[in-house]
């Protein structure tokens, strides 16, 4: 019996000792969290004092507006939100305002916005877009309605989004605000400038904006490089080139051709079912036969860059820089793709977008349903679209030790590199009115100018659906049955491994099979109605 | 006795060629980390680079001091882990092996749940930070693995049957306790069950990144595999929103395929070295046999 | 109280297991309430408790596909073709390195076979890769290309992949198990080979009537735990390894993919947790029927 009481006592004490070196662990832990941030204290204190009322302009309590946004970790990132709470001490006394940075890693992003959402953490000013979540996020209750918060403290925000607010809008009610920049962008072909030279290509042919009119060139390379690959992709005519030169899609495979029907036309059909989409899978088909693409293109993670880079690479499709004449078929160098594939490149743009509903939601910021002070938010949101110092503070950080200005524009501070100056992102897309922006060394001085330039272009060239939102709900289950469908072939379709004539009818089957009719008429049915509404 | 001390040559045949097959990938992965970026895309992976280029772990040297406290980080939450599960998941697994438990069955069955049944990532959060209140401490990495019903079947069963009842009996009668019986004759009887299960625990913590990614907002509490994850999760996130964000201001560069091969090379070296120290638990003669003789 | 008067009487074994049952609760049980979501349309301003309740709504989405059954059907044969391989492989490969008698061979031979556990999925990928590469792989370039033959698409052709699934699963996996099957031979009382051998048994004989018998404990609770999840898919496995390559949907799409799938597309977390719960549903009535077999058969040997 004693012996039993013995070991029983050594046991408990093992227990309990394991126990307390947890905790005590713990708490060492905390402790250090907590000194090593010593903003969160201050976090504590501002959200359980009562919020103030945006209204009396008199004097606010002080607030600390939380900014939850997507980036690589920054090490010198506490002191630049140190420079950031003087500035707006110094500049904007009257908003008593601080704002804490929270920025989340791109990976972790889906999972831990989710979680703080889901479990009412408190935050602020928050990253949205419709690729990130935005609908679920609306519907699922976790942000707030900012149009009398937008017309109350968002002045300056109104001056340039105004017109460009109806795409984010779900239910009649505005939940994200859209970054000012460009308005649309532009695809086309890059080309090696060496490789055009040495065969002295003929480049005016592509006027026609037809990607078919690159044939002839790539067979010159096929013909005269065998260890260079003609065109290199992981981006082929059938992404962005033809969806945009062809269609405004609605959602999933419900789309109106825009190309050769009537303007009034609200026909909605099939995305894989028009004359231009098989056009473009039968040249790839033939291409791809011919060995004038890459057969790793479908590799994830794939960068074609580094294929021009290691000389094995011509020509490339895709997204083109925004230069100071976008117009398609115009042959202009190419600065940021040149650096990229540290060659010259030539870029030639094929189409320029229209302005699309899709494209206003791509970048926005929300105010979460967990601001105590909503309005401070907005008001500091508005900054943003009104102050270069704080935008500047917050995309380059503190000058003199993050940045060094070089002719107007943002330069590195001596000796120092991307890798160890502490504070370096392109994120200025994330937030506020882009064009207050500087430039950074090597990049077209007047780059804002022609963005402002192009957006001009643009926005005269509103799609047929401009303002129209889908609502996918009482489709949902259809569209992803659809989506499994397309997995199949798509890719296979767009690189050109599978032969159009076989494939193509197997893929609409599939996707008759998985419902795509319903979702067509669904589709028709809400932008009837939305014509009705808007009197299109 | 009489004991053949040659080993059937076939099977030290089979033997090589298996674990050839086995470490031969791991060559591969080594020497595509010193392989020069440009040969990679020229040529591909080789076993012998035309041109050895450091450059990868030059690259991740540059980083070596946060490394150095996610090694640090791992380390910890890993030995503590591996020693505190052992304890409470051997100890259960011997109450569970005892047939006149009462309430064996019922308890097994609790267990078992667990296996299949589980609330998702949400709950489990909310637990962690409303009612634990454990973010942004090692207890976040470290509680997770403490116990698994796997590891408690497993034990449990090699407690049944390798460990005659009747040994537990005559313990008995010379008048150990549970405890005692349990450390003093249970615990040695079973190091190769329990060195086993040690390694799947190390194996578990070492390689858990999901944890950290969920629980750790402090970068200095990283553990060393999500450190090195997130660089490739954050690079291939980036390259998947690529076209749907924006292409003209992200300016997306994966990490070269020599530096992904250089961060598993980091994150699984100290690992290599923890079986041979683990594998003198499993000698033979620690068995029922040379106690009872 | 009977009940407590037990326990009492069993209190040292109850004091055992009490650190174990406490944790399970914690780390189990208490987020057990999640269960609901799968029938919830969760708003994050009612919380968990206060969503609305939506039936078997968010189920629908895995019954959409007109591939559902061909997509249950991968799962749960990839499953069973890997449960039989591996646990034929790895008892054999355990009793083999058993007979190793060198000590520094046989310490080779067995950290050799559980390194490819040490490797993450993502970079058993691009290991894949290396050798299916269409361009520049070893099998394209160095086998096929010398020997004449056309090089393979190997990630747009989906009859090869049942295969090289399985190579790749039995490769990272079989060492692991193997080592369980060591550790129980390990344990087997030396007198039983004694006594074989002074009968003049063969190796053969030893093997297939002490050494089989003695473990089979240990493989049966190793398949019964298996079976639970023959309804879960390695995710790693089907995603990082086929590189997500869509055009193999049609042999390597289960229903860990599908789900994934489905969460990219709409974003709602909600299909998530109604998939994981059929998932379970599946392997515990599994696990519960196999379970009663086995305890027909030797009662010991059971689960429960």
């Amino acid at each position: 019996m004693k012996l039993v009481k013995h070991s029983s006592a050594v046991l408990m004490s093992v227990i309990l000792i394991l126990v307390l070196a947890l905790t005590g662990c713990s708490g060492n832990n905390k402790t250090n969290d907590e000194a090593s941030h010593a903003n969160a204290a201050k976090e504590t204190n501002a959200s359980s004092e009562p919020a103030a009322t945006g209204g009396d302009a008199k004097k606010l309590d002080p607030y600390e507006v939380v900014m939850v946004y997507p980036d690589a970790p920054q090490s010198d990132l506490a002191s630049v939100q140190t420079a950031m709470n003087d500035y707006l001490n110094a500049a904007y006394p009257e908003l008593s305002m601080t704002v804490k940075l929270n920025p989340i890693d791109w990976g972790a992003w889906g999972d831990k916005t989710n979680l703080m959402m889901a479990s009412n953490e408190k935050f602020d000013l928050f990253f949205t877009a419709d690729w990130l979540g935005y609908n679920q996020q609306v519907l699922k209750g976790g942000l707030l309605p900012l149009d009398d918060l937008l017309a109350e403290y968002g002045p300056d925000i109104e001056a340039v989004e105004k017109d460009f607010h109806e795409p984010a809008k779900r239910g009649g009610k505005l939940y994200g605000i859209h970054t000012h920049q460009e308005l649309g962008g532009s695809q086309g072909i890059y080309l090696d400038k060496a490789l055009v030279d040495k065969y002295s290509m003929d480049l005016s042919a592509l006027k026609s904006g037809k990607v078919e009119d690159l044939e002839l060139l790539l067979q010159t390379i096929k013909e005269n490089e065998p260890d260079v690959t003609p065109l290199v992709a992981p981006s082929f005519p059938l992404d962005a080139y033809y969806t945009s030169g062809t269609l405004d899609t609605i959602a999933s495979a419900a789309a109106i051709n825009i190309l050769d029907t009537d303007p009034s036309s609200y026909d909605v059909v099939n995305f894989y079912e028009t004359p231009r989409y098989k056009e473009l899978a039968d040249l790839m088909y033939k291409w791809f036969k011919a060995g004038y693409v890459n057969k790793d293109a479908l590799t994830p993670g794939l960068d074609a860059w580094k294929k021009i880079q290691a000389g094995k690479g011509f020509a490339l499709v895709g997204d083109m820089e925004i230069l100071a004449d976008m117009e398609i078929g115009s042959v202009s160098k190419a600065p940021n793709a040149s650096i990229k594939a540290g060659r010259e490149m030539i870029q030639i743009p094929l189409n320029i977008d229209r302005l699309q509903t899709g494209k206003m939601t791509a970048t926005m910021q929300a105010i979460s349903k967990t601001s105590k002070d909503p309005a401070r938010a907005m008001m500091l949101l508005n900054l943003f679209f009104k102050d270069q110092k704080l935008l500047t503070l917050f995309n380059f950080g503190v000058e003199g030790k993050h940045y060094a200005l070089k002719n107007g524009q943002i330069a590195l501070p001596e000796g120092k590199t991307t890798n160890d100056v502490g504070f370096y992102h392109d994120i200025m897309w994330q937030i506020g009115n882009q064009m207050l922006n500087y430039t950074r060394e090597g990049e077209d001085p007047n780059k804002y100018k022609n963005y402002e330039k192009f957006n001009e272009m643009i926005s005269s060239r509103a799609a047929r659906t401009f303002g129209f939102i889908f609502d996918p709900e009482p489709v949902k289950n259809e569209i992803i049955a659809i989506d499994n469908a397309n997995k199949a072939f798509v890719d296979g379709l767009k690189s050109g491994q599978l032969n159009p004539e076989e494939n193509l009818p197997k893929l609409l089957a599939k996707q008759k099979a998985a419902g795509v009719d319903k979702v067509i008429a669904e589709a028709q049915k809400q932008i009837d109605a939305w014509r009705a509404a808007n009197g299109k | 006795m009489k004991t053949n001390n040659r080993t059937n040559p076939f099977i030290i045949l089979f033997l090589t060629v298996f674990s050839l097959s086995c470490l031969i990938p791991f060559w591969l992965v080594f020497m595509v980390s010193v392989t020069n970026e440009k040969d990679l895309t020229r040529h591909g992976y080789s076993f012998w680079p035309n041109h050895f280029d450091w450059e990868a772990y030059r690259y991740l040297l540059h980083d070596s001091a946060n490394i150095a406290r996610a090694y640090g980080v791992t380390i910890t939450v890993t030995v503590i882990g591996v020693v505190v599960s052992l304890l409470i998941t051997s100890a259960m697994a011997y109450s569970l092996s005892r047939t006149e438990f009462p309430y064996r069955n019922a308890l097994s069955f609790y267990v078992f749940f667990t296996m299949l049944f589980s609330g998702g990532l949400l709950p489990w959060y909310l637990v962690y930070t409303r009612f634990l209140h454990v973010q942004d401490t090692l207890l976040a990495l470290i509680i997770p693995g403490l116990i698994g019903g796997f590891n408690i079947f497993i034990i449990r069963t090699f407690f049944t049957n390798s460990i005659p009842p009747s040994l537990v009996e005559s313990a008995k009668i010379d008048g150990a306790s549970e405890y005692r019986t349990y450390f003093s004759i249970i615990i040695p009887l079973s190091l190769p069950v329990m060195a086993t299960i040690g390694l799947f625990t190390i194996v578990s913590y070492w390689n858990d990144w999901f944890t950290s990614l969920v629980f750790i907002n402090n970068e200095k509490l990283y553990s060393l595999q999500y450190l090195l994850n997130k660089t490739l999760m954050n690079a291939s996130f980036l390259q998947s929103i690529a076209n749907k964000a924006y292409s003209n201001t992200a300016n997306v560069t994966q990490p070269l395929e020599s530096i992904r091969m250089a961060m598993a090379m980091v994150a699984i070296g100290p690992l290599v070295f923890v079986f041979p120290f683990l594998q003198k638990y499993f000698i033979k003669g620690l068995t029922v046999g040379a106690v009872k003789g | 109280m009977p009940v407590l008067r037990q326990l009492l009487k069993h209190r040292a074994l109850v004091i055992l297991a009490i650190p174990g049952i406490i944790m399970l609760f914690i780390n189990n049980y208490l987020p057990m309430f999640g269960i609901f979501l799968a029938f919830k349309d969760l708003n994050y301003t009612k919380g968990v408790w206060g969503s609305d309740w939506v039936g078997l709504q968010n189920f629908k989405f895995l019954f959409a596909s007109n591939d559902a059954w061909m997509i249950i059907k991968h799962t749960i044969l990839y499953n069973a073709v890997f449960l039989l391989i591996n646990t034929v492989l790895a008892v054999l490969l355990a009793i083999l390195l058993n007979e190793v008698r060198r000590k520094v061979l046989s310490k080779f031979f067995q950290s050799a076979a559980i390194l490819p556990n040490f490797v993450s999925m993502v970079i058993v990928g691009y290991l894949v890769y290396g050798f299916l590469n269409p361009e520049l792989g070893f099998i394209n370039k160095s086998i096929l290309e010398p020997m004449d033959k056309e090089p393979i698409a190997w990630y747009a052709e989906p009859d090869y992949w049942p295969y090289i699934l399985t190579i790749v699963n039995t490769w990272k996996t079989v060492g692991y198990s193997a080592i369980v099957y060591l550790a129980a031979i390990i344990g087997i009382d030396q007198e039983y080979y004694e006594a074989a051998r002074i009968d003049g048994a063969s190796k053969w004989k030893q093997m297939t009537s002490i050494t089989v018998p003695l473990i089979t404990p240990v493989i049966i609770i190793l398949t019964l735990l298996a079976v639970g999840r023959i309804f879960n898919a390695d995710f790693g496995l089907f995603y990082q390894a086929t590189m997500a390559s869509g055009m193999l949907k049609e042999t390597t799409e289960v229903i860990d993919t599908y789900v994934y799938n489905a969460l990219l597309v709409t974003g709602d977390t909600g299909l998530a947790s109604s998939a994981g719960l059929l998932q379970s549903v599946v392997g515990f009535v599994l696990v519960i029927t196999v379970n009663y077999v086995v305890k027909k058969i030797s009662k010991e040997n059971a689960l429960f």
